[in-house]
């Protein structure tokens, strides 16, 4: 799929990690007002990494020599944009910034980003510059849904709200797209996915673009920012369940990491566009660090992904609860290496119990610190590492009918509760014990309405209304059965008791070939391993939050 | 033996095979790893995420029932991966045509017993999950890891019914015959299918028919799977097949 798009870092997922892009300021104007949007001037490397925000606005001429500085510093197959802060069919700046460039640059690759409003007007002055790729945001193609995030357009000079407004943006939005691609330009769609106004929009969204031509869909969640500073971003499951059902329709970008109007250089890799080389401390960037130093301690540093095993065999063992992250990293490693994995996912309570007996693993990844412990005492497990958290949270029916806040709502008369006490004990006992520690517990049990014994039978009862509140692992949620199906309400921590909170994951002694079971932990507790973790609703332990929890409940092998 | 080759009925083995590589995989699961009391029922929401019966199961009972309404107890001589494996176990034998009349009669109404069992524990127990869930993993290792981790309540189903498949050593298709609660339940549509192997008046009452049966029963008795053995078995041409019974 990747091959027939064009190699552009906002295009193309291996182009992303090698091609430099420089976003200049030179468009300060918007002819739209977007709900989430925050156009504001801050310094790079502050980490106010977002669309919309810059240090400062250049005019053409610096555009023209910053490109310069830039060009030579990055070579010439980079790619030199326009995404703002404003809209950049709104400033005449943005088309004289460009010809400039385009005089210097022959070869030199352009780009814009647009709302659209302006596109039709503008597509001949595109092509005149030989621009062919080109990304357009749209968040809905209903004026209903777009007017709750897009309340007014500005046309020719003329101010239109509301659903009218709206109709005009996406009437222009959907003829740009169509006189585009038919003069050959390459679209890629951003919507900004805001849950509970486009969410289940988006569907609709890929298929009238993928139909006017479209080649690409990037999803983007939303930056709670402007007049939606108060509204939560999508969850990362549900975030990926959209993505999935929209593959199915047109290639979706799974790359993006919503950058600024002055960004400049390697996506991820961020240098301050004006010349100076310090690197902003982003989030990724800290990711990176902290894998460095937890492989580097805990494992020997030299161990690599790259490595094949090709023909090996590996038998892993982990925690049921993790088997949703496991099968596709599984599947990904035995891509890159050529070995194949053996994998058992069951209560770990059960697998530790075992293997405490007489059966044997060469990996093992369980729940609860204690037996990873248990296991390295008797020699049986060589060495492990934190591999994630789990979350425990309120889940309610779609829209909170019972206006669930908090925890102690459970207490309350007349609030139906559903609960599996007799579920395997981190979904049972554990949830028993949070109401315990709320002093709740007696109260839930005589609301409850349902009384199950599995986890994973207890949702749908949630999610058809039959009770109003349960509580369970947010892992749950992130299924794609279930996924954006219910309303999750954090718990607070002091109530939640610290055995079935840590995974880890240890190479044991029946490891037929260490250094393949090494790097195959190595692999689970990178960046792209905890990746998977996080989608299926964890705690990855490469993270912030994650490092905050290793140190809290002491996770380590000594 | 001569007879068997010349009565392989090609049109049921074949329909047996597509069956079973359909089947067999979900029948193997719902026996040894399904952690619930009754398997094959509570698949929707299962955590054993290896099971094809988490896709299967709700177009399977719908399929089986519609299946029933149109050629009655049809599925376990054609389609149950159990059925073939009981009817294999059948060819070996020890006590055959021994078992008839009111002793046969009432062994059959296990069935019966079984269903209600089944139904009791479904509506209200809510098919209470009796093992671990070995939710993935390689073959003969979860099967392992299920029985070792598994309630005393579920050794026993389990245990229960592999006894009762294995018996059909001794007497052909035990679990068929006084067991299967699903089998029970499609012995009840044949009174009423549109489609049925029956007797017609010719018949003298010689059981030859019998005789073939891999149940040891004849049409539109009790545990007839309408397999069709015994139609071109018979000396006097009396078995056919056809609508609600008449001519």
């Amino acid at each position: 799929m990747n091959e027939t798009l064009p190699f552009h870092p906002c295009m193309h997922e291996t182009a992303h990690d090698q091609i430099a892009r420089l976003h200049l300021p030179v468009a300060p104007r918007c002819n739209i007002h977007c709900r989430f949007c925050e156009r504001k001037i801050s310094p790079q490397g502050t980490c106010k990494n977002s669309p919309g925000t810059t240090s400062g606005v250049l005019s053409p001429e610096q555009g023209l020599i910053t490109t310069k500085k830039f060009i030579e510093k990055w070579g010439n197959d980079s790619v030199v944009g326009i995404a703002g802060p404003g809209e950049p069919l709104a400033n005449p700046e943005t088309f004289e910034t460009l010809k400039r460039i385009r005089k210097e640059y022959p070869a030199l690759q352009l780009c814009l980003c647009t709302n659209g409003l302006n596109l039709p007007d503008s597509i001949e002055a595109i092509k005149k510059l030989a621009i062919i790729h080109l990304t357009v945001t749209i968040n809905g193609v209903d004026p209903k849904v777009v007017a709750k995030l897009q309340p007014w357009v500005k046309k020719n000079g003329k101010i239109t709200i509301g659903k009218e407004g709206a109709r005009i943006l996406i009437e222009n939005q959907l003829e740009g797209i169509k006189a585009a691609t038919r003069s050959g330009i390459f679209i890629k769609i951003n919507t900004v996915v805001v849950p509970d106004i486009n969410d289940a929009h988006v569907e609709t969204i890929a298929r009238t673009v993928k139909k006017l031509g479209a080649g690409l869909l990037n999803l983007i969640p939303l930056i709670p920012r402007g007049d939606l500073r108060e509204m939560d971003t999508p969850d990362q499951c549900y975030l990926k369940v959209l993505k999935e059902k929209c593959k199915t329709i047109i290639p979706v970008f799974e790359k993006c990491i919503q950058c600024r109007a002055d960004a400049a250089g390697i996506p991820g890799n961020e240098v301050h566009s004006m010349g100076e080389d310090t690197k902003c401390k982003s989030r990724r960037n800290f990711i990176k660090a902290a894998g460095v130093a937890l492989t580097g301690s805990l494992l020997s540093p030299q161990l690599s992904f790259s490595s094949t095993f090709k023909g090996e065999q590996l038998q892993v063992w982990s925690c049921g609860g993790l088997a949703e992250a496991m099968i596709p990293v599984n599947k990904l490693y035995e891509q890159m290496t050529g070995c194949s994995i053996a994998y058992t996912g069951a209560f770990a309570g059960a697998l530790g119990k075992s293997l405490l007996g007489n059966a044997k693993t060469e990996v093992f990844a369980p729940r609860v610190l204690d037996l990873a412990k248990k296991l390295k005492a008797e020699g049986k497990m060589l060495l492990f590492k934190p591999l994630c958290f789990t979350k425990y949270v309120l889940i309610t029916p779609r829209g909170n009918p019972a206006g669930i806040k908090g925890v102690q709502d459970l207490a309350k008369p007349g609030i139906r509760v559903i609960l599996s006490p007799n579920a395997s004990p981190p979904g049972g006992a554990a949830a028993m014990l949070i109401l315990q520690n709320a002093g709740v517990l007696e109260e839930s049990k005589e609301n409850a309405v349902v009384m199950g014994d599995c986890v994973q039978r207890i949702l749908p009862d949630v999610i058809s209304g039959k009770g109003d509140v349960s509580l369970v692992e947010l892992r749950l949620t992130c299924m794609p059965q279930f996924a954006g199906k219910v309303d999750i309400i954090d718990i607070p921590e002091k109530f939640i008791p610290s055995k079935p909170v840590p995974f880890t994951i240890g190479v044991m002694k029946w490891a037929k070939n260490r250094e393949l079971a090494e790097d195959y932990c190595n692999f689970v507790t990178s960046e792209k391993g905890q990746s998977f973790f996080k989608e299926a609703g964890f705690i990855p332990a490469l993270s912030e939050e994650g490092e905050r929890l290793i140190r809290k409940y002491g996770v380590h092998d000594r | 033996m001569i007879d068997r080759i010349k009565n392989f009925q090609w049109k049921r083995r074949i329909t047996q095979a597509g069956f079973l590589i359909l089947l067999g995989e979900f029948s193997f699961y719902g026996i040894f790893r399904c952690p619930f009391a009754v398997p094959y029922v509570s698949c929707g929401n299962c955590p054993v995420t290896q099971c094809p019966g988490r896709k299967l199961w709700l177009g399977f009972w719908i399929i089986l029932l519609v299946s029933a309404v149109i050629f009655g107890r049809f599925f376990c001589g054609w389609a149950c991966p159990g059925g073939l494996v009981s009817e294999l176990l059948g060819r070996v034998s020890l006590i055959r045509r021994k078992i008839k009349g009111t002793p046969d009669k009432a062994l059959s109404s296990g069935k019966y017993l079984m269903v209600g069992i089944s139904l009791a524990v479904f509506f209200f127990f809510n098919n209470p999950r009796w093992a671990i869930p070995i939710r993935v993993g390689d073959f003969f290792n979860s099967v392992k890891l299920t029985f070792e981790h598994a309630d005393n309540f579920w050794i026993i189903r389990t245990l229960f019914i592999l006894s009762g498949l294995v018996l059909g050593i001794l007497i052909p298709a035990f679990w068929c015959r006084y067991l299967c609660p699903t089998g029970g339940i499609l012995d009840v549509f044949n009174k009423f299918s549109l489609f049925k192997y029956f007797m017609t008046k010719d018949c003298d009452d010689c059981d030859k028919c019998r005789e073939v049966c891999d149940l040891e029963t004849r049409p539109l008795e009790a545990n007839c799977t309408n397999c069709g053995a015994c139609d071109t078995m018979c000396p006097v041409d009396a078995i056919t097949v056809g609508w609600k019974g008449k001519e």
